[in-house]
């Protein structure tokens, strides 16, 4: 492993994440490799009351961007979702899961961005993500942090 | 005609008949009865009767023969009678001859005559007819010859005199020999009793003058002309032409409009004769009322018509003669240019295109009326002769030219939206303008100005592509990148400017294009290449007029950096380097907010407290107090501050243009909507009314607007709120609000449903102070209220402005809403989805916008019946934008609604329940709702 990683990811600096998103990139893959993902928050069960097919594709201009600030709180269009000491993000599953459905209905990508202030650590970026993988929202991508 | 032709037509008939009536006039007038015996039967006495009977009654014929036998008979006469009755004989032998028309006959009998009398009683009259029958065969040096003997002689009677030296005038003026002709004709001119001789011995007099160019005698004699009837002889006029023309070619300007000055015009020429026609008409006509005897009326009667007979052939050679009226008013017109009177030339150019626009000249007259203006810089009159020649001459020879100038005064006038407007139609006119770069440069110019930026771009990048050997390449190399910065198109201004630089070595843009290169690479988030290009530029041009923005870049680069002592220093140094006071207040203001950064609140303070010192009569004073009043706020010193505001709000409240002022009051307004009921507050407001009282006493209205404004708005309760409302919206304080009180009192004004107060305090908040922060608020106000009115594009092209004029502002994106709201309203529901779509592509407006904008176009795809699609977007609405819960309730029962719309009740009831399931939606008013149709479907809730 490339020494500085190491040596970044013992430490758990606050390393900006906004100018260095080649770096974080290496280390998502990094996480994908070792982490665990917990398919179990795509079991929560949370239903849509009732979907329609579309018969055609609905685009939707809206885009999804997940905000993970540099307190470990995650953001989802203005609502905070779990605690920054806990890894486990319930809420935000459970939405995003009713949203991969919604998409699923018009024939449409769960499209979800992810944008972490340039403090926050990369950990809870790895959460979101695991978040993502578990309810099964494939697209998955990275904004610079505001 | 030629000039010799007319003139002989004129002068020989016209003299002609002058001279033979006069001479004939002298003929004895004895009345002889007529005899019936032959010649060789009658006495001499009977013959001398019978011929002067013959002569008397015109009987030219019968008195020839008798004439005849009487010079027969007297061979060589001793006595006294019969030498009389011989010279009687041979004298008036050829004057019938001359009366016959028998010419040849008559010089030869002259002849005869002369030599047997060469002083005889008749050689005065005898020498002057042969000189009128060599005229009348135009042997003029014959003529010269004839009447310089005569002229020799001592005592001769002064009216033949007069005529001798006409016919020796008029012989030499044909010979050219203009010296010699001068003085005979003037005399004639000055002693001659007949009109007519003296008006055609002025012309050839003047005439012989012009051609000799004794210009200052020919001024002393033409005023003498000019009380004559030669003054409306043409040829006389074309004479005055052509030597005008002749001095103009010298470059005598102030001769020549001297000579053109008294021409007449031919219609003027005409008009004369015809009057002169009319009055002999009529005095001929009143002769035999005269109570003179028949010998006098016969003889005046015959003046009159012999003036008749040359009166009518003039103007019958007037009417054929070419026009030059057109020419004439544009000699003197060009005369007065060289002699600099602008004025007179302009006019006289233009007077040409009025009389005359179907004219030959017509053209060039108006462009020169045009050019000539230009000369007077007199812009509007210039303008008005260019457009006149547009409308005119949309073919003509100088249309490039005219409309080139035109956008040029345009451009130099600042009106770009005529610039605009003249140069597009000159290019439609004319496609192959020969200007049309030039043209393209100005047009696109204008709509730079005009801040229309895609189509300034597209003209100078025509210019680029189409012309690039053209003289305005380089600018539209400079403007280009320009325009591309202005669009906030930072990459490819940068690259361009990187070329200009590369390419343009001593260009005059080199200053300015260095300095946005600069600001195109901070635009383009690359500060270090900003920061390197703008250190280069210090350095480059220490003296530059940009050099103070420049410093001021810099400064917000390192403050970007979080170099925040380096930024100090510059902005420091932008200060000290500023060209006016904008530049002072750039690098103050930005100082203030990076000792705002480090909390140094004190440091703030001191910061405007020197700047008000050093800049109180020019700076931003009152902005400066709203900084020092929030600072000393946040040190904890509120009554300080509090002080400081309405101190402040005392001291400069009465100037509207102090818009600093307006966001003191505006921040007090929102700091006692939050404050709780204090001793404070209470001395807050009794403070505020007894400033409120004292600009009431001091008159000051712009003042008492504003805190009264800050009383209303303060209040908590709201019956006592409404009547100071009620006190601020009237009609009569819109003269002196200031931009808080305007939009204070349109959205009063609003809301009481009183839109013309409304949409006119708007309005000159607008007009009047289009700078203040409020502008905003007040377009956002007023688009509101066009809306309301059913101004739907009124609305539409405010809400447009205020996105153009903040797209950085969050209400940019609700302006971009309310657009979508106008279209749906007025059932454009394809362009509505595409305005809320934008608002959902930005994404600096993500907030409540985003739901609203996602339910109305779920909104418009149900009104039009597209129940699925519009469901898709209700849905995403309380699935993903749970935090805008007013937006969630209603997405929830639109989505239900369109489930029932499907004839899918048992989603529908799904919806219904999950709804009232939710905890955070139990306060709203669609619970209510989602329960009644669960009851309505057949299940409670």
């Amino acid at each position: 492993m490339n020494p500085v990683l190491k040596e970044l990811m013992e430490e758990r600096t606050e390393l900006p994440i906004a100018p260095l998103i080649d770096v974080v990139f290496l280390l998502l893959i990094y996480f994908m490799v070792v982490a665990s993902l917990r398919p179990q928050e795509a079991d929560l069960g949370i239903t849509l009351p009732g979907t329609i097919l579309q018969s055609r594709t609905v685009s939707m201009p809206d885009e999804q961007i997940v905000d993970v600030r540099k307190d470990g709180t995650v953001v989802l269009n203005g609502r905070l979702y779990g605690e920054s000491h806990q890894r486990e993000i319930p809420g935000l599953a459970a939405t995003l899961y009713r949203y991969k459905q919604a998409a699923e209905s018009t024939d449409s990508k769960a499209l979800i961005t992810v944008q972490a202030a340039d403090e926050a650590r990369h950990e809870r970026v790895v959460d979101v993500l695991n978040v993502c993988a578990g309810v099964g929202i494939k697209y998955v991508t990275f904004g610079l942090g505001e | 005609m030629s000039r010799s032709a007319w003139a002989n037509n004129i002068l020989s008939v016209a003299t002609r008949a002058c001279i033979v009536a006069a001479l004939l006039a002298a003929l004895p007038h004895n009345r002889c009865a007529a005899q019936e015996l032959t010649v060789y039967e009658m006495s001499l006495q009977e013959l001398y009767r019978a011929a002067s009977y013959g002569i008397q009654t015109r009987k030219y014929a019968n008195a020839t023969p008798n004439l005849r036998e009487i010079i027969a008979r007297l061979p060589d006469p001793q006595l006294d009678s019969a030498i009389r009755m011989l010279e009687y004989g041979m004298y008036h032998l050829p004057v019938c001859h001359i009366e016959m028309n028998n010419l040849d006959d008559a010089l030869a009998d002259f002849d005869s005559y002369l030599k047997r009398f060469p002083k005889g009683t008749y050689h005065e009259q005898a020498r002057i007819l042969v000189a009128e029958i060599h005229a009348a065969h135009e042997s003029w040096d014959k003529v010269v010859e004839t009447t310089q003997t005569l002229l020799n002689f001592q005592h001769i009677r002064p009216s033949r005199h007069v005529l001798a030296a006409y016919l020796n005038g008029e012989a030499k003026f044909r010979l050219e020999q203009w010296n010699k002709a001068v003085t005979p004709l003037i005399y004639v001119f000055e002693r001659g009793r007949d009109p007519d001789i003296q008006s055609e011995a002025a012309v050839m007099a003047t005439i012989s003058l012009l051609r000799l160019e004794r210009i200052s005698e020919l001024f002393r004699f033409l005023p003498l002309v000019y009380q004559t009837s030669a003054q409306y002889d043409i040829e006389l006029n074309i004479a005055l032409i052509e030597g005008g023309d002749s001095r103009f070619g010298l470059g005598e300007f102030e001769e020549a409009l001297l000579l053109y000055r008294p021409v007449y015009s031919k219609p003027e020429l005409l008009r004369q004769l015809g009057a002169r026609i009319r009055e002999a008409k009529r005095k001929r006509e009143l002769l035999y009322q005269s109570g003179m005897d028949l010998g006098e009326i016969l003889s005046l009667r015959r003046k009159y018509t012999r003036l008749l007979t040359s009166l009518e052939r003039q103007r019958e050679t007037a009417a054929k003669f070419p026009e030059y009226d057109q020419q004439l008013v544009m000699r003197l017109a060009e005369t007065h240019r060289q002699l600099e009177r602008n004025w007179e030339a302009m006019l006289q150019f233009h007077s040409i295109f009025d009389q005359w626009p179907g004219h030959e000249l017509a053209e060039e007259a108006l462009y020169l009326a045009f050019t000539t203006a230009l000369d007077l810089v007199a812009e509007e009159r210039a303008l008005r002769e260019g457009y006149d020649y547009l409308e005119a001459f949309p073919a003509g020879e100088f249309y490039e030219l005219v409309s080139l100038t035109v956008a040029q005064m345009h451009l130099a006038r600042e009106e770009w939206r005529d610039c605009v407007d003249i140069g597009i139609e000159a290019l439609d006119i004319v496609p192959e303008h020969e200007m049309r770069a030039q043209l393209d440069f100005l047009i696109g110019y204008s709509h730079f100005q005009l801040e229309e930026l895609p189509q300034a771009l597209d003209r100078f990048g025509e210019i680029r592509e189409e012309y690039p050997q053209s003289d305005v390449k380089e600018d539209a190399d400079y403007w280009h990148p320009m325009t591309h910065l202005f669009l906030q198109e930072y990459l490819p201004a940068r690259n361009e400017f990187g070329e200009f630089l590369d390419r343009y070595v001593e260009s005059s843009y080199l200053e300015d294009a260095s300095y946005r290169l600069g600001i195109a690479q901070y635009g383009d988030d690359d500060f270090d290449a900003a920061e390197k290009t703008f250190q280069q530029f210090v350095k480059q041009y220490p003296e530059s007029k940009l050099l103070a923005e420049a410093c001021c870049m810099l400064g917000d680069i390192y403050a970007s950096w979080a170099k925040l002592g380096e930024a100090v220093q510059y902005y420091t140094t932008g200060i000290q380097k500023a060209q006016n006071v904008v530049h002072v207040n750039y690098g103050t203001f930005q100082t203030a907010r990076v000792f705002e950064l480090q909390g140094k609140f004190e440091e703030i303070i001191w910061l405007f407290r020197s700047y008000i010192d050093q800049y109180e009569e020019v700076g931003n004073v009152s902005q400066a107090l709203y900084w020092i009043g929030n600072m000393q706020i946040r040190l904890g010193r509120e009554q300080e501050g509090f002080e400081t505001f309405l101190s402040g709000i005392e001291e400069y409240g009465n100037d509207p243009r102090n818009f600093g002022i307006d966001m003191i009051v505006r921040d007090l307004i929102a700091d006692q909507a939050e404050s709780a009921e204090s001793a404070k507050r209470r001395e807050f407001m009794k403070s505020l009314r007894e400033k409120l009282s004292g600009s009431r006493a001091d008159n000051k209205k712009t003042l008492e607007l504003r805190l009264l404004t800050l009383f209303a708005e303060s209040q908590r309760d709201a019956i006592q709120r409404g009547k100071m409302m009620a006190v601020l919206v009237k009609e009569r304080n819109l003269e002196h609000a200031a931009p808080i009180a305007l939009l204070t009192m349109g959205n009063e004004a609003s809301s009481r449903k009183k839109q013309k107060i409304a949409e006119a305090a708007y309005g000159k908040l607008l007009s009047e102070y289009g700078e203040s922060d409020l502008a905003l608020e007040a377009s956002m106000g007023l688009g509101d209220l066009y809306a309301i009115q059913g101004r739907g594009q009124d609305a539409i092209d405010l809400y447009r402005k205020v996105i153009s004029r903040f797209p950085g502002e969050p209400r940019a994106g609700d302006a971009q809403k309310r657009i979508g709201d106008v279209l749906r309203e007025q059932k454009n529901y394809s362009e509505a989805v595409l305005a809320y779509q934008t608002v959902l592509s930005v994404r600096d407006w993500r907030g409540p916008l985003w739901p609203e904008s996602l339910y109305w176009i779920g909104e418009c795809h149900r009104q039009q019946g597209q129940y699925e699609e519009a469901f898709a977007h209700f849905q995403r609405i309380y699935v993903l934008y749970e935090h805008y819960v007013p937006w969630m309730a209603k997405g929830y029962i639109a989505s239900a609604e369109c489930m029932e719309k499907l004839n899918r009740k048992q989603d529908a009831v799904r919806h219904y329940r999950e709804m009232l399931e939710r905890p955070e939606l139990k306060d709203t008013d669609e619970v209510k709702t989602a329960a009644e149709a669960l009851e309505r479907l057949g299940l409670d809730s």
